[in-house]
């Protein structure tokens, strides 16, 4: 037998045999770098994602999911640096030049787009329009993802947060036309909450203010343990900036029923007085026992 | 060796010399050490049964005989599963360190009190080292069966709606609160009734002058000085805080200019920069007027006095009332020879002075339950931990609890002791006023000038010329304080960003978790509506009309 025949025979033996070692070796990493990054261990993931992209093979899926993971590491490790965000940068187009398809791709541009708008160091410069531009890519690309809301969202906010009358009415105008065309947005509420915050302020336009507070409470607030904020702000526009007396009278009434911890209850007694509306009682200390007395008394 | 009188010592005699003595008590020392060690790891750390470790800083007169109460009924209850819990009381001088070491070594015990180290409070390393329980928070709490909160989930049972374990910027539950409290005077009844003829708590601000005025004048007549109210650094601030809002609520509808409710720190400040807030309104200097006539009624130099110095004087009866926590009602009621009432901070009557100038009383709706108690992220048995976490908060434990330590309960329903009842919280009245809580150099100037005040060093115009100064100052002043705001709500943007990237890296990459894409929603609009920290600089802009400074 030709010795190099031999040769390549043991050689494709060795790498038959220790694949599955290696596949199993990668698997590891990739499962420990994900444990490690779940409790902000970036540093450790970070070691640990790119001992499994050495070790994958190009283009797998253990290979994008460890370039992905590796440049997210290096993206949130605290503290930044110029090379850090470099290696966060190239990983990221990386994985998109290479694997433009792959399911980290819509977060990898996101990302890509976050670098530009946030900076590390006080008076880093945002690049909104550069983020814009990311950000738009997202929704071009893979538009039928919930991740094209959410990019939406940040092309709003990078017109709102300029506190710019004219560009904080384009940011809104974004986000109702996204509505209007995206009537089941898992994000709905976050948007219509925020162009709430938006029409409040810099807009001064507290009518669109209560309607956009009153559709996301509709949806659902995302203010978990704290939405008597947007009680109160709905209560107190609707009572003094735009006279619904009714949205008012409900909103106060909600705050003393439904978030009597807030500190608002007895203000929102006062002012359903005011108003001439019947007034609940605060039962703060006793919730817990009134909620068990209701769930007896529902079938 | 010889005795005294020349004569060699023989036999076991040799050995008795004080030399010797040293070396004998060296030795049982150590073997007192030795066991006391053995004994503590063999309870803390037996191989063959569950052990669970819970560490706490509350060193409080009768905390530790009640945890120990519920411990042992649970050890009682859980004996056939070879569970046991230990509690490890730690002081507060060391339990800082002693948390972090042990955290960061894989060795922290399975349920630690948490908020007083770093790395039991920062977002970072709290999601490193615990593990949040919102899954279990929305169940119904087993070991309430048969009680009226049977059906109520778990979180809603707490009086506050379990928001004293919640965390925000992490958007979970994280920790099992323990402790609630408030706020109170206690009063010594026989010495107010001797003095003033009755010994019904003063309902009013000016009868509570009344009360310390005859309270002097009986101890004049007995030829001592009996001091009205045992003040101490400690508890300056009780008054300061309790006499903040009822004086200062008015200003709600000028300052907060985001309608959230609040008036922050920044609202306040950008307030008397524009002229909106003075400190010659008659609510703001009548605040401080009121403030300064209960202290002159403190025991002289009462800024050199600690916490302890001052119930010293009031449980020795030098000194008819003090002012503290609900926390301090049982070393007090246990160490003082007579009755100890409790009032709550009167406010001036129809017709007394400064009766005007107060909008009205402040509520306790917002108190949050505190001392927390975190489950280890690599504690061995979290099970059982969080199984003890429900059996100490449920309605019958919580109840033992808070009766064997007479504190107050944190769970709704469950009963504290007709002594802690008065220490109940007020939900009626305002929920703000002035803030200054966040204010940096600004906050720290006033309260130095303010403690000059309250002594008699500096007249109330002098303060207020010389905190206005403070305010306006340029390099130190209101603007360092908005532009730190500004630098910390970009860095928090920053810090959400992390979260956020963690949260989406793990929807991908990790198994499913129902709680998740709320979590990540809730999260997103935090971060999206705080706009990058634009919008305090946009306010600055807006208000004075030139960009926000850099320092």
């Amino acid at each position: 037998m030709n010795t190099g025949i031999l040769q390549a025979a043991i050689a494709a033996w060795m790498v038959l045999a220790t694949a599955p070692c290696a596949a199993a070796r990668v698997s590891n990493d990739l499962a420990a770098a994900v444990g490690e990054m779940a409790g902000f261990g970036f540093g450790e993931a970070h070691e640990l994602f790119d001992h499994a992209l050495r070790h994958a093979a190009p283009g797998t899926p253990a290979w994008q999911q460890a370039i992905f993971g590796k440049a997210v590491c290096a993206h949130q490790f605290s503290p930044s640096s110029q090379r850090l965000i470099e290696e966060a940068d190239t990983l990221y187009r990386q994985l998109l030049a290479e694997c433009p398809d792959s399911p980290y791709a819509p977060r990898a541009t996101m990302h890509l787009g976050r670098m530009r708008e946030l900076g590390d160091y006080y008076g880093d410069a945002p690049d909104l329009a550069g983020a814009r531009v990311l950000y738009q890519q997202v929704i071009d690309r893979w538009p039928t993802q919930d991740i094209a809301g959410e990019a939406l969202l940040r092309i709003a906010g990078t017109f709102i947060q300029t506190y710019d009358a004219t560009q904080a009415v384009h940011g809104v105008s974004l986000l109702e036309s996204w509505l209007r065309t995206h009537p089941g947005e898992p994000l709905a509420a976050a948007m219509w909450q925020y162009m709430g915050g938006a029409y409040l302020n810099p807009l001064n336009n507290h009518a669109r203010a209560l309607d956009c507070y009153l559709e996301a409470d509709r949806h659902g607030l995302l203010v978990l343990g704290k939405e008597w904020v947007v009680y109160w702000r709905i209560a107190t526009i609707a009572d003094h900036f735009v006279t619904n007396r009714d949205v008012a009278v409900a909103y106060y009434s909600r705050i003393i029923t439904e978030t009597p911890n807030s500190g608002k209850a007895y203000e929102s007694q006062l002012a359903l007085e005011r108003l001439g509306a019947p007034v609940p009682p605060i039962t703060l200390y006793t919730r817990g026992a009134r909620d068990a007395a209701r769930a007896k008394e529902t079938p | 060796m010889s005795d005294p009188g020349g004569e060699q010592r023989t036999g076991w005699r040799r050995w008795c010399n004080t030399s010797m003595l040293g070396v004998a008590l060296l030795v049982a020392a150590i073997a007192v050490s030795l066991t006391r060690v053995l004994v503590i790891r063999d309870k803390l750390f037996a191989t063959d049964k569950v052990i669970i470790r819970v560490a706490h800083w509350q060193l409080e007169m009768g905390f530790r005989d009640a945890l120990q109460a519920v411990i042992d009924r649970y050890n009682e209850l859980h004996a056939k599963d070879n569970v046991m819990v230990v509690q490890m009381a730690v002081t507060e001088k060391v339990y800082k360190q002693w948390l972090n070491v042990h955290l960061i070594s894989g060795t922290a015990p399975d349920l630690s009190e948490v908020g007083m180290s770093k790395y039991s409070n920062d977002a970072r390393y709290v999601t490193r080292y615990y593990v949040p329980i919102t899954e279990f928070v929305s169940s119904p709490n087993p070991y309430n069966k048969g009680t009226p909160l049977e059906d109520v989930p778990w979180r809603e049972t707490f009086i506050d709606g379990m928001r004293g374990g919640y965390r925000d910027d992490l958007q979970d539950y994280f920790f099992t609160p323990t402790i609630f409290g408030s706020v109170r005077i206690f009063y010594n009844t026989r010495m107010l009734e001797e003095a003033t003829g009755t010994n019904a708590p003063p309902r009013t601000l000016g009868g509570l002058f009344n009360a310390c005025a005859a309270l002097r004048e009986y101890g004049r007549a007995k030829g001592r000085e009996l001091i009205p109210i045992a003040g101490s650094k400690y508890s300056r601030t009780f008054f300061v805080d309790k006499y903040r809002i009822p004086f200062t609520a008015w200003y709600e509808s000028v300052l907060d200019a985001d309608l959230d409710g609040t008036i922050s720190t920044l609202d306040t400040l950008a307030g008397f920069l524009r002229g909106a807030v003075s400190f010659n309104d008659p609510p703001v200097r009548a605040w401080y007027e009121c403030v300064k006539a209960i202290c002159d009624e403190f025991s002289k130099g009462f800024m050199a006095m600690e916490r302890d110095q001052a119930a010293f004087l009031f449980v020795q009866g030098k000194a008819a009332m003090i002012a503290s926590g609900s926390w301090d009602a049982e070393s007090l009621f246990r160490q003082a020879s007579f009755q100890v009432g409790v009032m709550d901070f009167p406010l001036p009557g129809p017709g007394e002075r400064w009766h005007n100038e107060v909008k009205g009383r402040v509520n306790e709706a917002t108190s949050n339950t505190g001392g927390g108690l975190g489950l280890y992220k690599y504690s061995a048995h979290k099970e059982w931990a969080l199984d003890f976490c429900r059996f100490l908060t449920s309605l019958a434990h919580n109840e033992l609890f808070s009766q064997t330590a007479n504190w107050l309960p944190v769970i709704a329903g469950a009963k504290p002791t007709p002594q802690l009842e008065p220490f109940m919280p007020n939900p009626v009245g305002y929920s703000t006023g002035l803030e200054y809580k966040d204010g940096g150099r600004v906050r720290t100037f006033m309260e130095g000038q303010l403690w000059r005040y309250l002594q008699d060093e500096i007249t109330y115009d002098e303060f207020a010329r010389l905190v206005m100064r403070e305010i306006r100052d340029a390099r130190f002043g209101a603007e360092r304080v908005w532009a730190d705001e500004y630098e910390n709500a970009v860095r928090a943007s920053r810090e959400t960003d992390r979260l956020l990237a963690v949260q989406s890296t793990l929807a991908l990459m990790a198994p499913p978790d129902p709680d998740l894409p709320g979590k990540y929603r809730r999260l997103l609009l935090q971060q999206v509506g705080g706009n990058n920290g634009e919008g305090l600089r946009y306010r600055f802009e807006q208000q004075e009309g030139r960009p926000l400074p850099t320092f």
